[in-house]
């Protein structure tokens, strides 16, 4: 499905290379400092005060491939209608126009499963309404009593 | 009697509604089984066409019936949402701002609504863009959006000026957002000063705490209002209520000076007065009926509103005909609301709730006045996204009664903050019983639980530390220091490191997707920027 052209975050997440829809982020920060949450899991590595609301960090890398969170790195604020929640991904490669998604291919249980074109190259595109959805399922569910983002390291 | 507070804030919420209203016609062209989406638009033309006709707006309340109707039809799935819907929900809606910009300036809030209520009836016959449907698009617009601007009348020049302004909650915590960030910030400096130790600067800090201090609490303060300044104005809408049903209605009404929060006050008024005009139209008999029944002419309603801790309680109570629960299943079986097995193991109280089911209704008839049962969805899923909740209890032939249990404030909470490992973390001081430092030698083990005595009764002893997945920490001090919280009407003493103390924060909701764990009551930022979590011990274990 084509939906015209659309800008995207193209984002560094270890050696993947994401597309992140412009729309959904209201700020990009560099330096931060993170609170720890009870009971959260291991990718969710703590919250951070953005502008006074309380928002949890979501560690892209840890989420996706079950990499350990890493303790630096880029976020992307979410506007506040799509959630309350900053991404840590790597870094922000560049922002782009791009034409697309393109076809569904349905990889990652659609979590990425549509595309754009960039350096000629296709990059998936995260789906954050499902991202959002599958967090709160995860969330929902009585939490293991080990590898909490409040545990010290 | 002076209307014109009423006045100011029925055009407030007609405004905003409207506003959605378009927000949602354009977002259901792109999304047109958005049911969502459906179920709001028809509830805020539900709820403007009551409004409108409590306040004696004919056309408004006429208009907005209209556009109900067509709305219904869609929900109903008698045809599907399309861009011809959403043009004509556009033109109603702009014609239905012009009425309350009338309003708002003094005016009757008419407009001559004969023309699109005609379009709106064509639409209707045929909605699928067949030959009325087209006639519809091509037909000069009765009220084109650029008309409706241009006759709406500018704000009249030198009137009187408002001796108040209505200011939107978001602006309000926009402002404590801003005032916390201050503190922050004020405490950086604060650091600051102490590393270069210039005394001059430190006074400058000291008095820029000095009015720190003064103007959170000043706006915090400015947050808490009146039952009454929602509550004045129900008097009058249920004697008009019962004047246009024909019905003789006494309002009685208690305790409104309790001080709630104005956020919780603002998203109070929609849903109390629907649950007035559904005790009006569908609750009270008629005086004859009344009478026959051995009851006084004259029905009543009774608002009564208390406090019980924290929390408020406003209880609306009919002498009416009040409500089967047999027969509200029936129905709602009958509707496809519910299938039979759903309901053998229903409790009485379970019946009840039927009524706040989407699409449920008893009523025979759609009034002007209320109609469908539409008014008690909106009443529990308002209540449930201002914290509290509902519950309902009739007895045929006796009456109803609605008890809404909301919290005193969403804003500013008493929390006891408490150290557990590398977390900080706070219970709201209302859920605490008491904080203890328990000798070792009083912990009793038993079926390998940990008690403690506490008094004469014998408390379990748990680990926060192991409930939240914390490393335990090892104990140095003789005494160990437990918070006492009630837990599905027990006491439990949860095991901390230290505590920090009492302090009044500012809950901010944990929000999308973090509102989803179980045990989290909400966020607080505290003076130095950290943010911490509030546990709820109801449902943290």
């Amino acid at each position: 499905m084509n939906r015209g052209r659309d800008r995207f975050i193209i984002a560094a997440l270890r050696s993947e290379r994401l597309a992140i829809p412009l729309g959904h982020v209201s700020e990009v920060m560099e330096n931060f400092r993170t609170f720890p949450i009870p009971r959260a899991p291991v990718f969710f590595p703590g919250v951070i005060n953005s502008h006074g609301s309380p928002t949890p960090v979501l560690d892209l890398a840890s989420f996706l491939y079950g990499d350990p969170p890493a303790p630096d790195g880029t976020l992307l604020i979410l506007d506040h209608r799509t959630a309350t929640l900053a991404l840590r991904i790597d870094r922000v490669e560049r922002i782009i126009s791009a034409d697309g998604p393109a076809e569904d291919d349905n990889t990652d249980n659609g979590l990425t499963d549509q595309s754009v074109f960039y350096n000629e190259s296709s990059i998936r595109t995260l789906n954050l309404e499902l991202l959002v959805e599958m967090l709160e399922q995860e969330l929902s569910r009585r939490p293991a009593s080990s590898t909490r983002s409040g545990a010290p390291a | 009697m002076d209307m014109s507070q009423y006045r100011d804030l029925f055009v407030a919420e007609t405004m905003e509604r409207l506003k959605e209203m378009a927000d949602l016609a354009v977002t259901l062209e792109e999304e047109p089984d958005n049911r969502e989406s459906v179920d709001n638009l028809f509830r805020m033309a539900h709820s403007i066409k009551g409004m409108g006709a409590s306040m004696g707006y004919a056309d408004i309340a006429e208009l907005a019936h209209a556009l109900e109707d067509l709305m219904h039809m869609v929900r109903d799935g008698a045809f599907r949402f399309s861009p011809l819907t959403s043009d004509l929900l556009l033109e109603g809606t702009d014609l239905l701002t012009a009425m309350v910009r009338d309003v708002e300036t003094g005016g009757p809030g008419s407009r001559d609504i004969t023309e699109i209520k005609e379009k709106l009836a064509l639409f209707v016959q045929a909605p699928s863009g067949a030959p009325s449907g087209e006639k519809v698009e091509s037909e000069e617009p009765a009220v084109s959006r650029d008309h409706v601007v241009m006759e709406a009348p500018p704000p009249a020049p030198g009137g009187d000026s408002p001796r108040t302004v209505r200011v939107r909650t978001g602006v309000l915590e926009n402002l404590i957002n801003v005032t916390g960030e201050l503190v922050t910030n004020k405490n950086s400096i604060e650091n600051i000063a102490r590393e270069l130790d210039a005394p001059l600067l430190d006074s400058a800090v000291a008095d820029l705490s000095r009015l720190l201090r003064v103007l959170h609490d000043e706006v915090m303060k400015v947050r808490l209002m009146p039952f009454g300044a929602i509550a004045d104005r129900y008097p009058r809408v249920v004697r008009d209520l019962a004047k246009a049903s024909g019905k003789e209605v006494a309002l009685r009404m208690t305790g409104r000076e309790l001080e709630m929060d104005r956020g919780i006050l603002e998203g109070l008024a929609d849903p109390i007065l629907h649950i007035l005009r559904n005790a009006v139209d569908h609750g009270l008999e008629f005086p004859e009926e009344r009478q026959a029944a051995g009851k006084p002419r004259q029905g009543e309603i009774t608002i009564q509103v208390s406090r019980d801790r924290n929390h408020a309680l406003i209880e609306i109570s009919d002498d009416g005909r009040g409500m089967d629960p047999a027969r509200l299943v029936a129905s709602a079986i009958s509707k496809g609301l519910l299938e039979k097995e759903d309901t053998r193991r229903m409790t009485r109280r379970q019946a009840l709730e039927i009524i706040c089911a989407p699409g449920f209704s008893t009523a025979g008839r759609v009034s002007d006045v209320s109609g469908r049962g539409v008014g008690m969805d909106v009443v529990k899923t308002s209540l449930q996204s201002l914290g509290g909740k509902l519950t309902i209890d009739s007895e045929p032939g006796k009456g109803s009664r609605f008890l809404l249990s909301l919290p005193l404030s969403i804003a500013i909470i008493p929390v006891l903050l408490v150290v557990c490992s590398s977390l900080t973390v706070a219970f709201p001081v209302t859920k605490v019983i008491r904080t203890i430092d328990i000798r070792r030698a009083d912990i009793i083990t038993r079926n390998r639980k940990k008690l403690f005595r506490l008094g004469e009764e014998e408390v379990l002893l748990a680990s926060l530390h192991r409930i939240l997945g914390l490393h335990l920490t090892p104990m140095r001090s003789s005494g160990i220091p437990a918070v006492v919280v009630e837990r599905r009407g027990r006491k439990t003493g949860l095991v901390v490191d230290r505590f920090v103390g009492r302090q009044d924060v500012f809950v901010k909701p944990a929000g999308r997707p973090l509102n989803k764990m179980e045990g989290i009551y909400g966020c607080a930022i505290l003076g130095d920027g950290q943010v911490v979590f509030i546990l709820d011990p109801e449902k943290l274990f």
